[in-house]
């Protein structure tokens, strides 16, 4: 079994999500967000994985009368960022609602706390408080919802993230490299002989 | 004091990224007092280091196993050697190698025999093989066969190896990879952020490519005495400090550069900075003439005997050698007892080539060391910014306008603009470079187009509503976010982005390299491709038996003691 360290986690799940076909830019949170998982002890490659394999699709936000914006049903791997984005844009508490898997979500907001420094709090399908990128209470998950609120205040500088790591299971480890895989251009002859402008040998 | 407040307004402070940040001038680029492996000599002399050979079980060939450890910042450090046969048909500096003649680990701390048995089952393999969280770097080079060769036989024929053949290669190893942060199951570079005596950038790697070096020279000791114990001599102090280690670079390092811009900022930031510093200075004292004098000289000396095959370089070279002496002939001539002196001395070499300019700014920091060596320590960043969502598409047009009006230029519909394209290759994910004309693989290319990226954002934004947010932009637009977030961050951090088409037909990587290498603190550049150069480390550096007490700075523009200084 593997025990893969974050810098690992995040490029192999980043890489892993291109291949299997998303934006650049949603598939690098997704490598952060697998990887803030897996210093906590988590398994974040299975929840990446879990979300790269859901299908896309658009992702919409409303509001419907009052302060609060919704968003989704969508996909964990768009609706998360884009729901992270309205709540630090300032638009308020923000109601998001996936389609399927959502524990990626907590890795999404984990990731935007340790960044911008803010105390996230998540109520609903996970609920928990998240400052400058540590968690303030163990996270309560509900299993028969798919929605939670979101809303943010700045935080408190944080101490340096932890470092810990997570061995995922040999399969979702395989399974993210195939996907990653997908990114690698095929070998070929002339490739091998004049791609990195250098011989094959090298006797002097 | 008027004329000295007249010029200070004259100043212009840090020079701007359009002007540093091309691809010719990075090509040009020397290493300073800020170059990594010159911050951590000064540091082990500081701390006043002390290696020590804990292990060394080696056959008479010179196959085997080695452990050096010091302690620096109040931590030991160890370095594992493992040295190996390797047929000549394996020998490859790429990074499609799969055997070396030797492999390295930096282990944290002390390792314990059961720590050198997975080690030795592992370090081997390199990257096919795991570490854990207790080794911070991985690395391996191979023998200069030449050299290495040359070298024990002399030394087991009594004899210090012959000083001109020594400077035709420079070293008796080249390393081919040197990794970090988390690389195959290192410890993530999190886990030493901040740890005493390795603030900036790269220290541990620097600090295992200094072990290296004394390790190569040990090898080539030992299998000298063990062929004629009764006639061989030890590489004389002199001759090992000779000696440096080598290094083999592809474009690796190219995608580096591009998706660190942060911490490109901040290493170009420092560099700039320091030049400002310096520039601003109304007097130049007789000291720190004198100390700029000797370190021109070196150059001199040094650029006399840096020759190479690769054509193109050696035009830069001799151009180099022909400015230098022009500016030795004006600094002769008393120009630096006017005020400012240094920045009248840098307007004046801007008639010179690049790599005279570049030399020169490398070479006017060397007096003020106590001035500028504080700003090494600003050469890392933390965590990557995170995009502004609330920032009006107006305003991210605004940023688009100044900070790349040079990638708005380009027109992308002519093919010399998209003429390459970077690729990572299933072949042991070798980073690679193509002609998207007729070779494969341009659908899987590698995102360094940053400036085509760039032109599709802007026409996506002036196709919304100005004052829509970017966070309304980018749920229609996930595909952008990328591009965002970069354009965001280079407007805070402008030094971390190259202002050329990195696709197009005149984009050399050697550039890249070069610039990335200077940083390291690496010479001698010998390219032996647009993609490939090999490069010198710690020639002429303070060796591991006397760092306590050597002048960790004398080295700077390092050339043979008999090289030409005129």
């Amino acid at each position: 079994m593997i025990t893969p360290s974050l810098n690992e986690t995040a490029r192999r799940m980043r890489d892993a999500a291109r291949g299997a076909g998303w934006p650049d830019g949603i598939a690098t949170e997704i490598g952060h967000a697998a990887a803030w998982l897996a210093a906590l002890g988590a398994d974040g490659v299975g929840a990446a994985l879990a979300a790269i394999k859901e299908p896309s699709g658009p992702v919409d936000a409303r509001q419907n009368g009052d302060a609060l914006w919704h968003i989704g049903p969508a996909p964990v791997a768009l609706a998360g960022p884009a729901a992270l984005d309205l709540l630090f844009a300032g638009e308020g508490p923000v109601h998001v609602t996936f389609t399927d898997h959502r524990t990626l979500f907590l890795g999404l907001a984990g990731w935007a706390s340790a960044q911008t420094g803010y105390r996230i709090r998540l109520e609903g399908a996970i609920t928990v408080q998240i400052e400058a990128g540590h968690l303030l209470n163990a996270p309560h998950t509900d299993p028969t919802r798919r929605d939670l609120v979101l809303t943010a205040r700045p935080g408190l500088p944080g101490a340096p993230l932890p470092c810990g790591r997570h061995a995922p299971s040999p399969e979702a480890w395989e399974d993210a490299l195939q996907l990653s895989s997908r990114t690698l251009v095929p070998a070929t002859a002339a490739s091998r002989a004049f791609g990195a402008g250098a011989g094959l040998g090298d006797g002097d | 004091m008027d004329d000295l407040i007249q010029n200070s307004a004259q100043t212009e402070g840090l020079r701007p990224p359009a002007l540093v940040m091309r691809l010719a001038r990075m090509g040009a680029s020397f290493p300073t007092r800020l170059s990594f492996l010159r911050v951590l000599m000064r540091r082990l002399n500081e701390e006043q280091v002390r290696v020590t050979r804990r292990l060394w079980e080696m056959t008479p060939d010179g196959y085997g196993r080695a452990v050096y450890t010091l302690t620096l910042g109040g931590h030991s450090y160890a370095l594992v050697a493992f040295s190996h046969h390797l047929p000549p048909e394996d020998r490859t500096d790429r990074v499609i190698a799969e055997r070396w003649d030797t492999t390295y680990a930096l282990f944290d701390g002390l390792p314990t025999p059961d720590d050198l048995d997975r080690l030795a089952e592992n370090v081997p393999l390199q990257e096919a093989g795991r570490m854990s969280q207790r080794e911070l770097v991985l690395s391996r080079a191979n023998r200069s066969v030449r050299l290495f060769e040359h070298v024990v036989s002399a030394l087991a024929r009594g004899n210090q190896p012959e000083p001109k053949i020594l400077d035709q290669t420079g070293y008796l190893m080249r390393t081919t990879a040197v990794y970090g942060n988390g690389k195959f199951g290192l410890a993530d570079r999190a886990v030493i952020a901040g740890r005493p005596g390795l603030q900036g950038a790269f220290q541990v790697e620097m600090l295992t490519i200094w072990l290296i070096r004394h390790f190569t020279h040990d090898l080539a000791d030992h299998i000298a005495h063990a062929r004629a114990p009764g006639t061989a001599v030890s590489l004389s102090a002199d001759t090992r400090r000779r000696l440096g280690i080598g290094n083999a670079t592809g474009l690796g390092m190219a995608p580096f550069l591009v998706t660190h811009p942060e911490l490109i900022h901040s290493w170009v930031h420092a560099r700039e900075t320091a030049l400002a510093r310096v520039r601003a200075l109304p007097r130049a004292s007789a000291q720190d003439r004198a100390v700029f004098a000797d370190v021109l000289n070196r150059a001199i000396a040094h650029a006399a005997s840096w020759s190479v095959p690769d054509p193109v370089q050696m035009d830069h070279i001799r151009e180099l050698r022909t400015d230098l002496a022009g500016i030795r002939a004006l600094t002769d001539s008393g120009s630096l007892h006017a005020p400012y002196p240094w920045e009248g001395l840098l307007i004046a070499a801007s008639a010179c080539g690049l790599e005279a300019q570049e030399c020169l700014n490398a070479l006017v920091m060397e007096p003020y060391g106590a001035l500028v060596d504080d700003l090494a320590d600003e050469m890392q960043c933390g965590l990557p910014m995170r995009l502004d969502p609330s920032m009006r598409l107006s305003d991210l047009a605004g940023i688009i306008r100044h900070e790349y009006a040079w990638a708005l230029k380009i027109d992308f519909g002519q093919p010399d603009e998209t003429y390459q394209f970077w690729y990572v290759s299933e072949d042991k994910s070798e980073p690679r470079l193509g002609v998207r004309s007729r070779e494969p693989g341009a659908e899987l290319e590698t995102r360094l187009d940053i400036a085509r990226q760039v032109q599709e954002l802007s026409h996506a934004v002036h196709r919304a509503q100005p004052a829509d947010s970017v966070a309304a932009f980018l749920m229609r637009h996930p595909d952008q976010r990328h591009i965002v977030e970069r354009v965001q961050t280079i407007a805070a951090h402008p030094y971390g982005e190259i202002r050329d088409n990195l696709i197009g037909r005149a984009c050399l990587p050697i550039d890249l390299l070069r610039f990335k290498l200077a940083f390291f603190g690496a010479t001698r550049f010998d390219p032996k491709s647009d993609r490939w150069t090999r490069i010198t480390l710690c020639q002429g550096a303070p060796l591991a038996g006397e760092i306590a007490q050597a002048d960790p700075d004398e080295w700077a523009f390092w050339a043979p003691p008999d090289a030409g200084a005129a």
